[in-house]
């Protein structure tokens, strides 16, 4: 099943909309067992990136493979595999998060006892005690950040793709989120995740990939990529736009 | 799979239960009882031959019914294929499971009863019969709905792209519009039970919604082979829909709406809408953005291109009939349509209201902007199409009547759609949690709430037309053109008059409850109270119980139908002498009577929209 050992692996993906392209030709491997970040800045394509690696957007050319199951010809294993924290994913709003976490895990097929004990574990976890009869569209947007979370581990995936996890999630939730990513990464779980914190990535990921308007300009084993750096100028080198010292707005005291 | 997504739509219908949407469930329901029970009738009321024609006919109306319901409440419904994306369910799992929850609903329910009149008529021929009906019926059930899937999977497929929305928008009016005129179709059923005709008997047959009928013809008349064959047939189709449905389900996930995101709108009126508005002063620029917000937002385009087609179509519809009476009116139900479907304008960009509730001072602007705006839409094509219909239609008196209507209504439109959408907001799921499709679904747009508000704006719109009508009725009774005339400048003042107080309360209300208004659309019309437990929130007809919520939904169409169409529009045409009897009830009674029943109806009419005012009162009353 394994593909030279790795995870997740991108061959030539491409996406345009009209006369721009947010895809460019990107080729990605992800090893298995490995804690990977991507980072890049707006507008980069990453979202975009990772939609179509996940079969959520088909993209024009190139193709995606979670261990070795190429996710457009064989979609149904390819989905048993993965667990996908997608950006601004739509939910059904008017459910509780138990009442979705519940639904999701008896579709995936999972037997009603193994729902209801992850389900537990889930709620508790991840705080959501106090707000398990909350509606999702009353969730605020950590909430909603955390339930899509917890969706994406419910079926126990072999492989994490999740897009700005920590965006607005409070310290203490993502103290968690990073406590349960790591010991998943530990017991052999691959992860591969975006994000504009620079610090988290750094702190977290072993590998990197710097994606810039659609293509990647640098990606490895995180010390290679720094080479000596911290991620954080190790971006704004390869990225090319260095903030300019003393920038300021005319009208601002 | 299909239980678990009975389940979860079950869930979901329980926690979005609002007053209107029970109200709109529950009238629903009547009616549609009320039309299938008239469907069993059919089938023992007549003669084999005329009852066999009429049940097929029947079919034909429940499946055009099934196929425009979903496009005028708009979307999925309830489970959206969305939410299954990251799933590993097979296209026909996916299918399947969405179309065994379709069943949830009151609508399959009452479909079902209509089709029992096809085993009814079946006992009448004897028992062979009935043995086909049986799988006949559900055949013809399960084809019917999952027709309505495929056609609302490929319209909103093809509303990713600007021309398929077009053409989406044109397809919903034209059924508007048939609809309206649809009743002219009620004396030619009378005439097909007095004299059938072979044709009409045969495409009824045609369609898959008579296929049913003709197997258990067939077996009447021992030609097994075909009754079988025909069956068959129903299956086969039944596999092919499913089949296509599932693939639309697949395409739709993955598909972006082009529209939605990437495309910038380059249309002819915008740049010149973008050179004409003065950037300098603060309305142009709401203006500006309110044009571009109708030409672009894929939503509000929508709904406004539904009422412009409506308006068009109808016109095109009874100028081919040759009802040359209601050609003239074209542009005036135009313009209703489209205060129909522009109604709730703060409620569509949901959240976005922020950006004028933090910049101090701006209501009035924005209020004032988005009226200018809305009449920039609507006014020039509603002249232009009004004078094109007056001239064909060759009636000299409707010019003064249509021109002086047509500021009324506009002027009414501009104030009234402001004043609801800040006095009656509507909460609709805000844009970026609608969802990927570009057809909103009825839950996400609060349809139930919007059908209650939306019957409020008719009335009120009549209510601001009075002026106008009283001295055009005189100057005709009175056989004054002068004074038939002055009700141009009439309908002009009053409708300059509505747009400028009606708007001034709804932007003083925006100064003085801003953040309310705010926080009830955030939360979609649902917010939670201490206890956890839902409450729907206050300031919209959703506080209503659920009974209280029927009774005021139905007393409002009462009122409505009671008031215009059968009392103050045959009251109208027996004074000007116009001989057309069509849905008036009171025109088919002896002449003395005939003015009398009219001024019943709007007394009974006018009764059950205070009665209403009353109702909501006191529960306001006894919410404080």
């Amino acid at each position: 099943m394994t593909d030279g050992g790795l995870a997740l692996q991108l061959l030539g993906l491409s996406k345009q909309f009209g006369e721009n392209t947010f895809v460019n030709s990107v080729n990605l491997t992800v090893p298995c067992g490995s804690f990977f970040g991507l980072v890049g800045p707006n507008g980069a394509g990453k979202t975009t990136l990772l939609s179509m690696a996940v079969g959520l957007l088909r993209p024009d050319s190139g193709a995606s493979r979670i261990f070795g199951v190429d996710v457009w010809s064989n979609p149904l294993h390819a989905k048993t595999l993965v667990g996908v924290l997608p950006d601004g994913m739509s939910l059904p709003e008017r459910l509780t998060g138990r009442e979705l976490l519940t639904y999701m895990g008896l579709l995936r097929g999972l037997d009603a006892k193994t729902v209801a004990q992850r389900t537990e574990e889930l709620l508790d976890i991840l705080e959501f005690r106090d707000d398990e009869h909350t509606l999702v569209i009353n969730y605020s947007t950590g909430m909603r950040k955390k339930i899509g979370l917890a969706t994406a581990l419910l079926h126990s995936p072999k492989l994490l793709v999740l897009d700005e996890p920590f965006e607005a999630v409070d310290p203490i939730s993502a103290s968690t989120i990073r406590t349960i990513l790591q010991s998943f990464v530990a017991t052999g779980g691959s992860v591969i995740l975006s994000s504009h914190v620079m610090a988290l990535v750094e702190q977290l990921c072993d590998h990197v990939a710097v994606i810039a308007k659609g293509r990647v300009v640098a990606t490895g084993p995180l010390d290679l990529v720094v080479n000596g750096e911290s991620l954080e100028e190790a971006f704004v080198r390869l990225i090319g736009n260095r903030p300019e010292e003393g920038k300021r707005l005319s009208w601002l005291m | 799979m299909v239980n678990v997504m009975i389940r979860m739509k079950l869930s979901l219908l329980r926690h979005s239960m609002s007053g209107g949407r029970a109200t709109l469930m529950i009238i629903g329901g009547v009616f549609g009882l009320l039309l299938a029970v008239s469907t069993i009738l059919l089938g023992v009321l007549y003669n084999y031959e005329t009852s066999a024609d009429l049940i097929c006919i029947a079919f034909g109306f429940w499946m055009i019914g099934w196929i425009i319901g979903p496009l005028l409440v708009g979307g999925e419904g309830t489970l959206k294929t969305e939410y299954f994306t990251l799933l590993p369910i097979t296209q026909k799992k996916l299918a399947v499971g969405l179309f065994g929850a379709t069943f949830i609903g009151i609508g399959p329910i009452v479909s079902l009863v209509a089709c029992f009149s096809l085993i009814i008529y079946a006992v009448r021929l004897g028992f062979w019969a009935v043995i086909v009906a049986v799988p006949g019926m559900l055949l013809q059930l399960v084809i019917i709905i999952l027709l309505s899937k495929v056609v609302m999977g490929v319209i909103g497929e093809a509303s990713k792209s600007r021309l398929g929305l077009e053409f989406g928008a044109l397809i919903i009016g034209a059924v508007i519009a048939f609809l309206n005129v649809g009743w002219y179709l009620l004396p030619a059923i009378s005439m097909f039970v007095e004299e059938p005709l072979p044709e009409i008997s045969l495409a009824a047959r045609i369609l898959p919604s008579g296929w049913a009928m003709v197997a258990i013809e067939a077996v009447n008349r021992s030609h097994y082979f075909l009754a079988t064959g025909v069956l068959c047939g129903l299956a086969l189709l039944c596999g092919l829909l499913l089949i296509t449905w599932g693939r639309l389900l697949s395409v739709s996930t993955i598909n972006e709406a082009r529209i939605n995101r990437y495309n910038r709108n380059k249309s002819l009126f915008l740049t010149w809408a973008n050179f004409l508005t003065p950037k300098t002063s603060k309305i142009g620029v709401v203006v500006l953005k309110e044009l571009k917000t109708w030409m672009c937002d894929p939503q509000r385009g929508r709904l406004l291109r539904m009422g412009l087609w409506t308006g068009v179509l109808y016109g095109l519809f009874v100028s081919l009939c040759g009802v040359t009476l209601l050609m003239p009116w074209t542009g005036v139900v135009l313009v209703m349509f489209t205060c129909i479907f522009s109604n709730n304008l703060y409620g569509f960009d949901g959240g976005a209201l922020w950006t004028s509730i933090t910049i101090p001072g701006t209501e009035k602007i924005d209020v004032r902007g988005r009226q200018i705006a809305w009449i920039i839409v609507v006014a020039p094509v509603s002249i232009v199409i009004s004078l094109i219909f007056l001239y064909f239609s060759k009636l000299d008196w409707a010019w003064a009547w249509v021109l002086a209507l047509l500021p009324s209504l506009l002027g009414g439109g501009a104030g009234l759609i402001l004043f609801l959408s800040v006095y009656k907001l509507v909460p609709v799921t805000d844009p970026h949690r609608r969802g990927r499709g570009t057809i909103v679904s009825g839950d996400d747009m609060n349809a139930g709430n919007l059908f209650l508000t939306n019957l409020l704006l008719l009335v009120l719109l009549f209510f601001a037309s009075i002026p106008t009508l009283a001295i055009l009725t005189l100057g005709t009774l009175l056989h004054q053109n002068l004074l038939k005339w002055a009700g141009v400048p009439v309908g002009f003042c009053t409708g300059l008059l509505i747009t400028w107080y009606f708007g001034r309360l709804a932007y003083r209300r925006l100064e003085a409850n801003g953040s309310d208004i705010l926080s009830i659309m955030q939360c979609g019309g649902i917010v939670q109270s201490a206890d956890n437990k839902v409450v729907q929130t206050k300031e919209t007809f959703s506080n209503l119980s659920a009974g209280k919520s029927v009774l005021v939904g139905i007393l409002v169409t009462m009122g409505i139908i009671f008031t215009l169409p059968q009392g103050i529009v045959p009251i109208i045409l027996k004074l000007i002498g116009v001989k057309v009897r069509s849905w008036f009830i009171a025109l088919y009674l002896p002449e003395n009577l005939q003015l009398l029943i009219c001024i019943f109806f709007v007394l009974v009419g006018v009764s059950s929209l205070i009665i209403t005012r009353i109702i909501v009162r006191k529960h306001k009353n006894m919410q404080r």
